[in-house]
């Protein structure tokens, strides 16, 4: 499934919260974690962590892999700590909201 | 190899370089490239075969034709690193001013002492700015004010002579001839004065004295100005005298005295008796043409017959009162606008002149025509030269406070020594360090700027009142070119101060000031390098004789002038000015009025003689006639012009005049005796040619042949400075009925404190005529000072900023002698230990001090002499190279030098040697 616009940025972060990682262990750690489901756009990725980067919820630094490849490393920050709690609360209310409208008994469900 | 997991924070510290616009390319290609390398390594684990998995990989990717992926993750990074580069920067300044704010704290005194020294330079330049802008700078409030073209004396805002036609002020009938013919100008305005206006606003209401002007139909029209509420004067308004009693009043007078009322227009109110309607609310802004002041009330010309009855006739071509002012016609210049009306104002003085050698005088008369952006004004000229002095003693002041401020900075510079090294050991690069040190001194120039713009702006108000005793309203606004002003000074002031000193303390040796931190305070020993605090002393001192010097020659010339025999008995006079043609005195009741009021006067005790006079002392009032004398030709026009008196009898013994040779005036002179006149010696001289005058006759204007019997010497009564004037006195008896209407100035002469009797002289007026209104009466010294207001305005600011500098001066003496002596500890208690007395140990570092001062002496000199040189035109029969105000200048510095190096040098010889020795450890 594509994304839903505005989500990948939470996305993100939740994965760096296990640990630093680089864009490609991000993309893959994403879609082993939804099963296949959620797929991400490479470029958009890349260009998103560049964006948070920018805005200090990330900081960025070369690393080296396990296969000994250069590989630039993306960690949270506080701040991007703090954004991650308050966005996952924000996406919870919305989706939990979301729910009990379209759970509601109609005529038509 | 850094390890990610390191904080970022520490990373940065020690790798404070800023990234390269390559590097960030660089850095985005290789992201990219990894990513792919890391996909196709996941795709050949799980078991593609490594083409396949490339190919995979850069499917994935989305290389779709016309998707260039390298090039927008290229642009999300640049983005990223310019937008993270300039946080950082940002940051970095504020952190800056946060610990510049941190440490000025932590040392109040200092930190007031400069922002306050700083805030005096600023200060007063800005205050003096205000003032340059206001009335030697600024254009009038009026669209394209360069197009208007200003004809007349512009100094004469107030002037109004009657008997012969002027080309430098005009005539209702000449205006009218000169509008109905002029070219160059597509219109043509007056304006004129008005006398005192006795206003009431409403019906029984206050009398008040708002600032009027007699203007043309065609005034607001040419200035371009427009209504805000109700009209301007239009052509409707010009006509049969009496015809439009309408006014005009200005926004600030509408806001201020009537309040703002929406039913102004249409009101009536009462001018001098009669009743106008306010026809309308001049433009926002407006004030008139005159700079210094603030007109309230326009009134047409047609109307000052019916307000003014008792005065001359303004249908007489020889009732001159109006200054003119027109715009330029398209495509004219001021020179063609000049050449158009120097033809035509001769040509037409000239036709109506009855007389052919009258007319003659104006064939080569100069006609003042001028640019009109500034309006008129009676005190630019007489400002001009005082603000030019004052503007440039207000920036030397500057460049002390500057020079001072270095110092100081310099000198915690040096304090901060090992801990720069330190900094630039770790990595700080020299520019990051330069800013540091700037941001301090920035912080000091905001404060010290923003404090001096403050006491600016209540300062130039001062100023402006104390100049023009209060007169002037509506000066000293606060515009774009003062705000520019301020800021380009304090910049370059905060440059000036924080910026050498900065680049130079960060020049300073890594190694040798760590070696020393187990030292005194102080930095490199020697070095061979002269440290710029013993430059910048020798520099104030040399500012400082400039100011000091400059101070005692105007302070000189002051009490030249102040000083001066006047010819006249200047501490026994009381002078009362009365308005008898307000009272409906004319030339039958006039000589009645005159004796009853000597006589009732003559009788107060206290008084030692009494008599009268038309223009009266030091007023802003004289007469002048057109004289032939035979046997005299003169060379120009202006020589047969004799500036005259009417006078009582016994004028000259009652103010106390020296009579040289001849009689005084007397009561045997009156009306049908034969005509006489007293001249001033400089008269004589003049048409005489050093001749004996008495008995030798003068024609005045009129032809009647007038016998001098009496010479007296000359007789300062008009002004203190400016050359001998010369001068008739003639009996007011005898001219009372051709005098126009009639004028009065009582001159009493008393036997003690003129101050003390002018409440029972003021009775016994009131005694004659209790309606007669008086318009002052007032001691002759008391006339006399505020005549030279200005100069002594000039001379106290000049003290004020002599003293300032001087304070300044010694207080970097005395800092900067303060330090060499700390520096010098060591080597001091070494001489002391080695046998040196106290005494010569005073003599060593009082005159390391002393020396500094005589450099800056004789680098003073050559800049005192050019300053001298320049003051030269406003210093009163004071050589440019006085030698009392160098000497008084030169010993006040010197004296106050050697205080503020005493202090120092006393402290040194105090030291006990072990102290100072084991300090060096």
């Amino acid at each position: 499934m594509p994304l839903v616009k505005g989500t990948l940025d939470v996305l993100v972060l939740k994965t760096l919260s296990w640990s630093p990682m680089h864009a490609f262990e991000i993309a893959k750690w994403l879609e082993e974690r939804s099963g296949g489901r959620l797929s991400v756009e490479d470029a958009a990725l890349m260009q998103a962590l560049h964006r948070m980067e920018e805005r200090k919820l990330l900081e960025a630094a070369w690393g080296v892999t396990e296969n000994g490849r250069r590989a630039r490393y993306y960690r949270l920050t506080s701040a991007g700590r703090a954004h991650l709690r308050a966005e996952t609360k924000r996406l919870s209310e919305y989706v939990d909201a979301l729910t009990s409208v379209l759970n509601s008994r109609t005529a038509n469900a | 190899m850094a390890d990610p997991r390191l904080p970022a924070r520490a990373r940065r510290l020690f790798r404070l370089e800023s990234r390269s616009a390559d590097a960030t390319l660089a850095d985005a290609d290789a992201e990219l490239s990894s990513f792919l390398e890391a996909r196709v390594d996941d795709l050949v684990a799980r078991g593609m075969p490594p083409e396949a998995a490339r190919a995979e990989a850069l499917r994935r990717l989305g290389s779709a034709p016309g998707y260039d992926v390298r090039g927008r993750l290229r642009g999300s990074a640049r983005r990223r690193d310019r937008r993270l580069g300039l946080r950082e920067h940002r940051e970095a300044v504020a952190q800056d001013i946060r610990v510049g704010l941190r440490r000025l704290g932590k040392e109040p005194v200092v930190a007031a002492v400069a922002v306050l020294t700083l805030a005096l330079g600023i200060g007063t330049n800005t205050a003096i700015f205000t003032v340059v802008d206001d009335v030697l700078l600024r254009a009038l409030p009026v669209p394209r004010p360069h197009a208007l073209v200003a004809i007349g004396k512009v100094t004469a805002v107030d002037g109004h002579t009657t008997g012969d036609a002027r080309p430098d002020l005009f005539s209702v009938p000449l205006y009218h001839d000169l509008r109905d013919r002029a070219r160059t100008v597509s219109g043509l305005a007056a304006s004129g004065t008005t006398g005192r206006l006795d206003v009431r606003l409403t019906d029984g209401g206050e009398v008040e004295r708002p600032n009027g002007r007699f203007v043309s139909a065609n005034y607001f029209d040419v200035l371009g100005v427009g209504a805000e509420r109700g009209r301007v004067f239009g052509a409707a308004d010009e006509g049969a005298p009496g015809s439009s009693p309408v006014a005009i009043v200005s926004d600030a007078y509408w806001r201020g005295r009537l309040g703002g009322a929406s039913d102004v227009v249409g009101r009536d109110i009462t001018v001098n008796g009669v009743k106008l309607t306010i026809a309308g609310v001049a433009r926002r802004g407006f004030g008139g043409e005159i700079v210094e002041r603030s007109t309230d009330i326009w009134i047409p010309i047609d109307m000052q017959p019916a307000l003014e009855p008792h005065s001359a006739p303004i249908t007489s071509r020889g009732t001159c009162w109006l200054l003119l002012l027109g715009r330029l016609a398209p495509g004219q210049t001021l020179a063609g606008a000049r050449a158009e009306f120097t033809s035509l104002v001769r040509r037409m003085i000239v036709a109506s002149e009855a007389s052919p050698e009258r007319a003659a005088r104006f064939q080569q008369a100069v006609v003042p025509v001028v640019s009109g952006a500034q309006g008129f004004s009676a005190v630019r000229r007489s400002f001009r030269s005082a603000l030019v002095t004052l503007q440039a003693g207000v920036g030397v002041l500057l460049l002390i406070v500057c020079t001072n401020l270095a110092n100081l900075v310099l000198a915690r510079a040096a304090a901060r020594g090992p801990e720069m090294s330190l900094r630039m050991a770790l990595g700080a690069g020299r520019r990051r360090l330069v800013r540091q040190m700037m941001t301090e001194s920035a912080v000091v120039g905001a404060l010290g700027a923003a404090v001096g713009f403050a006491a600016a702006w209540w300062g130039s108000r001062a100023l402006v009142a104390a100049a023009t005793a209060g007169g002037a309203s509506g000066v000293a606004r606060v515009s774009w070119p003062v705000l520019a002003f301020t800021l380009v000074i304090s910049v370059g002031a905060t440059l000036c101060f924080g910026l050498v000193p900065a680049f130079l303390a960060s020049r300073s040796n890594v190694a040798s000031p760590m070696r020393s931190l187990g030292r005194t305070v102080g930095g490199t020993r020697g070095g061979g390098r002269i440290p710029i605090g013993r430059l910048l002393v020798p520099l104030q001192v040399a500012l400082s004789l400039v100011l000091l010097t400059g101070t005692a020659l105007l302070a000189h010339g002051l009490q030249r002038m102040e000083t001066q025999s006047m010819g006249l008995d200047r501490d026994h006079l009381l002078v009362a000015e009365l308005d008898p043609a307000r009272r409906g005195i004319d030339s039958t009741t006039f000589l009645a009025l005159t004796n009853q009021l000597t006589a009732r006067i003559a009788g107060v005790p206290g008084v030692q003689a009494v008599t009268y006079s038309m223009n009266g002392l030091f007023s802003s009032h004289e007469s002048t006639a057109l004289v032939a004398i035979p046997g005299f030709a003169g060379r120009t026009s202006d020589d047969s012009i004799l500036p005259f008196d009417l006078v009582g009898p016994g004028y000259v013994h009652a103010i106390g005049g020296t009579l040289l040779r001849g009689r005084d005036l007397d009561t045997r002179d009156a009306r049908g005796q034969p005509s006489v006149a007293v001249i001033n010696v400089a008269a004589e001289r003049f048409y005489f040619g050093g001749g004996n005058a008495i008995g030798k006759v003068i024609y005045f204007d009129a032809g009647i042949p007038t016998t001098v019997v009496g010479v007296v010497d000359d007789v300062r009564d008009h002004s203190l400075n400016g050359p001998d004037v010369r001068r008739a006195y003639v009996p007011y008896a005898q001219e009372v009925g051709d005098a126009g209407v009639p004028a009065l100035v009582l001159e009493i002469r008393t036997r003690a404190d003129p101050a003390a009797i002018v409440a029972p002289v003021r009775a016994a007026i009131a005694s004659v005529d209790a309606e007669l209104p008086i318009v002052g009466v007032r001691p002759l010294g008391e006339l006399v000072r505020e005549s030279i207001r200005q100069e002594r305005l000039l001379v106290t600011l000049a003290f004020v900023f002599g003293l300032a500098s001087l304070l300044l001066a010694a207080v970097g003496l005395y800092g900067v002698m303060s330090y060499a002596v700390t520096r010098r500890t060591g080597e001091i208690g070494l001489r002391s230990a080695l046998g040196a007395s106290r005494a010569e140990v005073l003599r060593l570092v009082l005159g390391d001090g002393l020396r500094m001062v005589a450099l800056g002496i004789a680098a003073g000199v050559p800049a005192t002499w050019l300053a001298a040189r320049a003051l030269r035109s406003q210093l009163h029969d004071v050589p440019a190279t006085d030698p009392v105000s160098v000497v008084v200048a030169l010993g006040v510095l010197v004296a106050c030098a050697t205080v503020a190096a005493l202090v120092p040098a006393w402290r040194a010889s105090r030291v006990a040697p072990a102290v100072a020795l084991m300090s060096e450890r």
